[in-house]
């Protein structure tokens, strides 16, 4: 009783305060105001809300976070209450009013905006035949082109607002997959994309081709390095290396060179990873093919401006090669045999969709066939040239979001060139005999880790190992018999670069919303180098290992931890932010570096692109190449103390446009500049303390001259992009051109004067066609154009105090080769064999029209006029390849 | 199985047809600079040879001698200038002018046609403070004598340093007095006197405060031994030559120009000879030399 009393009694004192409260909120809110453009000239909702308080003299609260008072609004004059009024201006948010004697008018948002509804649709893109994980593939919804990338792990957050969305995921080389998707809540969706390019019998689709990736990944700045077929190596190959020398920006360096050239970098300023683990060297002599198989690879991809913050190190690109995981169901294996030699690929389940294999091997033959028609058309008595590869990698899935993986790679080139000369007058005889040898190896390991444990993290592990050896050795015997005295002479010149790298790295992707995605990481390097150049008087017996000095060997640790931002300001800009901070530990002197990567993007319209990047790289090791006596003898040697690291900035425009499905274009522009460059002194002196020129005991060098023989300079290079492409089932095609100038400038060579740096390239063209006639028939002709590399030519003789005569050398870099160009042809035949078998059979031919191109031009003098010529030397005529494969 | 093979015999010959031919070098038009060289010391009359470069690619061989161009030569602490005459084959001379001893002259040529060629020059200072001792050593298990020296000048920078024998056919006076073209010749020689193996031949030093310390080993046998028509070594001279900056510069890239036998290629650069002449090409330097005895 009492307590029905209570409440009785409590409801008698609030039920008046209540409704009296809400009666007057309602009548303040109903009254009336004249809306008129007389009295107001604003356009924004915060102009609007101001001329009611003005007109009304009450005061309007909101949040700023929630309703953006900055749109603008248009509102018919008229007269409304107050309620309606500031419903009509706030039309777009949903809110609700409340009313605080004596004139304060509280906008209080009743949830989240309708704009700000977005739901998480996550998962995984796979491979639909073999289940291994997709990287880098774009999911997009239309309309509204909201867009996300899968991860290393190929998984992928997207967040979309609810309702009917039509999604598209692409990836190169797969047909799109567009499906319809209702969102109404946070789902997890997993999509199987289908590769286009399958063996002919079942590629008959009528779903168009995918997209370029080009147009997404990494905001327009990242190639898909392996996918195009139609490019060929030199031998009739497909390989990651040779195919990205068709963007603009990309080189090969001329005839018969192996590297790539990017934006007037140098070959060795390319970080180059496979499955992680950085490479010093990933071509086979004379660009004959690089060292990955076509078949074990999965991914590879090249970036050249706009680094991501976890990759660091090199100074002009990065190309990241991953190999495949296996088929999780069923076993695929690839058999070929060629003029060039034959290679074996196999993948498949271990344990059905649990543990899978990868393995290729490949060797080569040519050099079976080279003796025989040496001698009749060179100049050498004998040579040898040969490589091989091996590759495996094993994957275990203990769920679909963790996995580990185990990846092992050797493989080495080895070239001999043996020569005797013999010059044989009356009373002089002279005979010589050299003996150039260069082999070189690498042998790596790696194990990686996947876990992506929930929605919001995802980790990523590895361990790496590489051995690196490269030995370069040059025998020379002299024998002079005049009358009276026969004098022998003998030179023995070593290079040896042993390189041993373990690496530890450990990153996390933390998708903070669907427009942070946040990733950091720490990675530590242990090096150790051994560069070494001898030379001895004597020609030295016994195992070059012997020789080696042991005591030669620097160690350098690094240490780099990476913090990178992808966040999306709105639907057309996005932004990436990063930094790199690598601190490098070589014997006696530690560097810092702290470099800043940023891109932003902007997508005004669907079909446009554009990206500003700028970003800072540094490398703390150097190679030096000594193209004087012998071989080329390529040192890889860390900073030290004398020598410092290397810096560059870089400042990159690209803007791309997709003009209709089949064609794109894109226009790129540069500026590059470099600090710490090195170069030698001149080509022999990095040996000039040890020509003797008597029969003394053997002298040699340590491993650190190099340091007193380098000179230390800047550089810079700017350019121009062009790249036009079409692609439908029947006809590819693509037309890139870079025009480009780059420059060195040494302070101790000509008083710090710029000269053209060696593989500076004015014009570079890559142009071509590829034509599938029908499902087992394609074609594809290539043509590549570039100015000729710069090199220093003298030709000014004038005697000296001494009475002999010197060429004066004149300016660095003052002359070009001949321009380079060549056309190659390549022909696909497949048809299916026996049940599940496939025949596949290409026909390759390389400079087709047979252009002498310039290896090199020297100048000879003939010692019985003492006339000079000029000479060229080309090493690569028309060059024709067969290569058979089956697959089953 | 016809149809392969021939591919791949065709395909290799192909392939093996690598080929070399000749090259016209495409250049803009040669303008042959003037070539001064004129190495100076004291108590010998100037001599200044004057010739053109030439383009090796062209059908020109012989040199050519400028015969007609003025060449004065200025002391420039006392402003004497004096014109030297032509003489013949490209040389210009005058007998009664002769350098002096820390002099700085400077040279003027002038050839109807081109630019003046001007060019600066001192002869420094003969090395004074020479410490010289030797000791009885086995070197190779044969007796052979180490012989140490310390140059303690302080006021030059640019030495090179050789040892002289001499004999009762070949006194020391033929080879003593060695004129700059044996320069070159007899330093290059002396690296191979250095067979400690733990010493690095330090021919020329730069450095201005010089305290130069090192060694080398006279090999106690005769000449005569393993050339009998040599006669027995009787002296040995340790020469020194102090060195003009433009001079030590010239011979250092010389060397280097030297080692690279004149290769000529795209794959190689070919180091600069160093020359003080500004609008040509050569030398115009100063040097001073003495020789001091070695007591075995």
């Amino acid at each position: 009783m009492l307590k029905k009393c209570l409440i009785s009694g409590l409801w008698l004192v609030v039920f008046p305060f209540f409704t009296g409260k809400v009666f007057s909120q309602q009548i303040f809110l109903k009254e009336k105001v004249r809306f008129s453009y007389l009295t107001f000239s604003g356009q924004t909702i915060q102009e609007h809300l101001h001329w009611l308080e003005s007109e009304k003299g009450l005061t309007i609260s909101y949040s700023s976070s929630a309703i953006d008072d900055q749109k603008k609004v248009v509102i018919k004059e008229g007269v409304y209450s107050i309620e309606d009024f500031l419903f009509l201006v706030l039309a777009e948010f949903d809110i609700s009013l409340t009313f605080k004697p004596p004139d304060k008018i509280l906008i209080i948002p009743s949830g989240p905006t309708k704009k700000e509804i977005k739901y998480q649709l996550s998962g995984y893109i796979k491979d639909k035949l073999s289940k291994e994980v997709l990287i880098g593939a774009v999911i997009e919804s239309q309309p509204g082109g909201y867009f996300a990338f899968s991860n290393s792990s190929g998984y992928y957050i997207l967040l979309l607002p609810e309702g009917l969305h039509q999604l598209e995921v692409n990836y190169l080389g797969y047909k799109v997959l567009t499906t319809n998707i209702e969102v109404n809540g946070n789902d997890e969706k997993n999509f199987f994309l289908e590769f286009h390019n399958e063996l002919p019998a079942v590629t008959i689709s009528q779903e168009r081709i995918s997209k370029e990736r080009i147009n997404y990944w990494n905001f327009g700045d990242q190639i898909d390095a392996f996918k195009s077929k139609e490019f060929k190596s030199l031998l009739g190959e497909s390989d990651p290396i040779n195919n990205v020398r068709v963007m603009p920006g990309v080189q090969s360096g001329g005839e018969g060179q192996s590297g790539l050239f990017v934006r007037g970098g140098g070959a060795d300023q390319n970080l180059i990873l496979m499955e992680g683990v950085p490479l010093y060297e990933a071509s086979h002599t004379v660009g004959i093919a690089s060292l990955f198989i076509e078949e074990s690879i999965r991914e590879a991809s090249l970036i050249k401006n706009g680094f991501p913050a976890r990759y660091g190190g090199k100074l002009s690109a990065v190309m990241d090669v991953h190999l495949k995981e296996g088929n999780t169901t069923r076993h695929e294996r690839t058999f070929s045999v060629g003029i060039p030699g034959a290679k074996f690929h196999a993948n498949g389940p271990i344990w059905k969709n649990k543990t899978t294999y990868n393995f290729s091997a490949r060797t080569s033959w040519i050099n079976y066939y080279i003796n025989k028609f040496l001698v009749k058309y060179t100049n050498y008595d004998n040579i040898t040239l040969d490589y091989r590869d091996i590759v495996g990698k094993i994957t275990h899935r203990f769920s679909e979001n963790h996995k580990i993986s185990l990846s092992v790679y050797t493989g080495g080139d080895r070239l001999a060139l043996q020569k005797t000369f013999t010059r044989d007058t009356t009373n002089y005889q002279f005979n010589s005999f050299d003996q150039n040898r260069l082999t070189w190896s690498n042998t790596l390991a790696s194990a990686q880790w996947y876990y992506t444990p929930s929605k919001k993290w995802s980790f990523y592990g590895l361990a790496g190992f590489l051995s690196y050896k490269h030995r370069s050795r040059s025998s020379y015997t002299f024998l002079t018999v005049t009358p009276g005295l026969e004098r022998k002479d003998e030179l023995d010149i070593f290079s040896y670069a042993d390189i041993l790298t373990g690496n530890v790295k450990f990153s996390a992707d933390y998708f903070i919303s669907g427009k942070h995605t946040l990733k950091f990481g720490t990675e530590f390097i242990h090096h150790e180098f051994n560069p070494v150049v001898k030379q001895s008087t004597i020609i030295l017996q016994g195992e070059e290992a012997n020789i080696l000095d042991k005591d030669s060997v620097i160690f350098a640790n690094e240490f780099n931890l990476f913090v990178e931002d992808h966040y999306r300001i709105n639907q057309s800009l996005s932004m990436y932010a990063g930094v790199h901070f690598n601190s490098f530990h070589p014997d006696r002197r530690s560097y810092y570096s702290f470099q800043p990567r940023f891109n932003l993007v902007w997508k005004p319209f669907k079909n446009m692109l554009s990206s500003l990047a700028v970003t800072k790289m540094r490398q703390n090791i150097h190679l030096l190449v000594n193209l004087g006596i012998g071989l080329p003898s390529d040192l890889w040697v860390p900073s030290t103390d004398k020598v410092r690291p290397q810096e560059a900035w870089q400042y990159s425009l690209s803007n791309s446009y997709t003009i209709d499905k089949f064609h794109f274009i894109q226009l790129n522009g540069f500026y590059k500049n470099f600090k710490g460059l090195l170069e030698f002194q001149s080509p022999v002196d990095l040996f000039y303390f040890f020509i003797n020129d008597t029969d003394i005991v053997p002298v040699y060098n340590t491993s650190r001259d190099w340091e007193r023989n380098v000179f230390e300079g800047s550089g810079y290079a700017r350019g121009l992009e062009f790249l036009f492409q079409r692609k439908n089932k029947k006809i590819n095609g693509w037309f890139s051109a870079t025009w480009s100038k780059s420059e060195r400038s040494f302070p101790d060579i000509e008083n710090g004067r710029p000269f053209p740096f060696r593989y500076d390239r004015t014009w570079d063209i890559n142009t071509g066609l590829s034509f599938t006639f029908s499902p087992s028939f394609s074609a594809a002709i290539n043509f590549v154009y570039g100015t000729g590399n710069a090199f220093s030519l003298a030709t000014e003789e004038y005697s000296t105090t001494w009475g002999t005569y010197v060429i004066n050398s004149g300016a660095r870099n003052n002359q070009r080769l001949p321009d380079f160009h060549q056309m190659s042809l390549n022909l696909n035949y497949s048809r299916t064999i026996l049940k599940n078998g496939i025949l596949n059979i290409h026909f390759n031919v390389y400079n087709v029209y047979n252009r002498l191109n310039a290896y090199f031009v020297y100048i000879y003098k003939n010692p019985d006029t003492s006339r000079y010529f000029g000479r060229k030397v080309s090493i690569l005529p028309i060059t024709p390849s067969l290569y058979f494969s089956v697959s089953f | 199985m016809r149809f392969l093979q021939s591919f791949l015999v065709l395909s290799i010959f192909i392939l093996l047809t690598s080929c070399e031919e000749e090259y016209v070098f495409t250049q803009e038009k040669f303008v042959p600079k003037i070539v001064v060289n004129s190495v100076f010391t004291e108590n010998n009359p100037f001599n200044v040879h004057l010739s053109f470069s030439r383009d090796i690619l062209s059908n020109n061989n012989s040199p050519q001698f400028i015969s007609n161009a003025v060449v004065t030569i200025k002391e420039t602490a006392t402003g004497r200038t004096e014109e030297l005459p032509y003489k013949g084959d490209g040389n210009y001379s005058y007998t009664f002018f002769t350098p002096k001893i820390d002099f700085t002259y400077e040279l003027t040529v002038s050839v109807p046609g081109h630019k003046v060629i001007t060019a600066k020059s001192k002869v420094p200072l003969k090395v004074s403070n020479v410490d010289i001792n030797t000791e009885n050593i086995i070197h190779q298990q044969q007796e052979a004598v180490k012989i140490n020296f310390n140059i303690s000048d302080k006021n030059q920078g640019f030495f090179v340093w050789n040892w002289f024998q001499s004999n009762k056919q070949n006194p020391i006076d033929s080879i003593g007095f060695a004129t700059p073209e044996k320069l070159l010749n007899s330093t290059g020689n002396i690296r191979n006197v250095n067979l400690n193996d733990n010493d690095q031949t330090n021919v020329i030093s730069k450095d201005t405060n010089l305290e130069y310390n090192t060694s080398f080993v006279i090999d106690g046998k005769k000449d005569g031994e393993t050339d009998p028509a040599t006669p027995e070594v009787e002296e040995f001279y340790l020469r020194i030559v102090s060195l003009s900056k433009e001079m030590y510069e010239f011979y250092i890239s010389l060397e280097k120009y030297i080692d690279e036998d004149g290769q000529i290629s795209s794959l190689s650069y070919l180091p600069k000879v160093f020359s003080n002449v500004d609008n040509g090409l050569g030398l115009f330097a100063g040097y001073s030399q003495r020789y001091i005895e070695v007591k075995k």
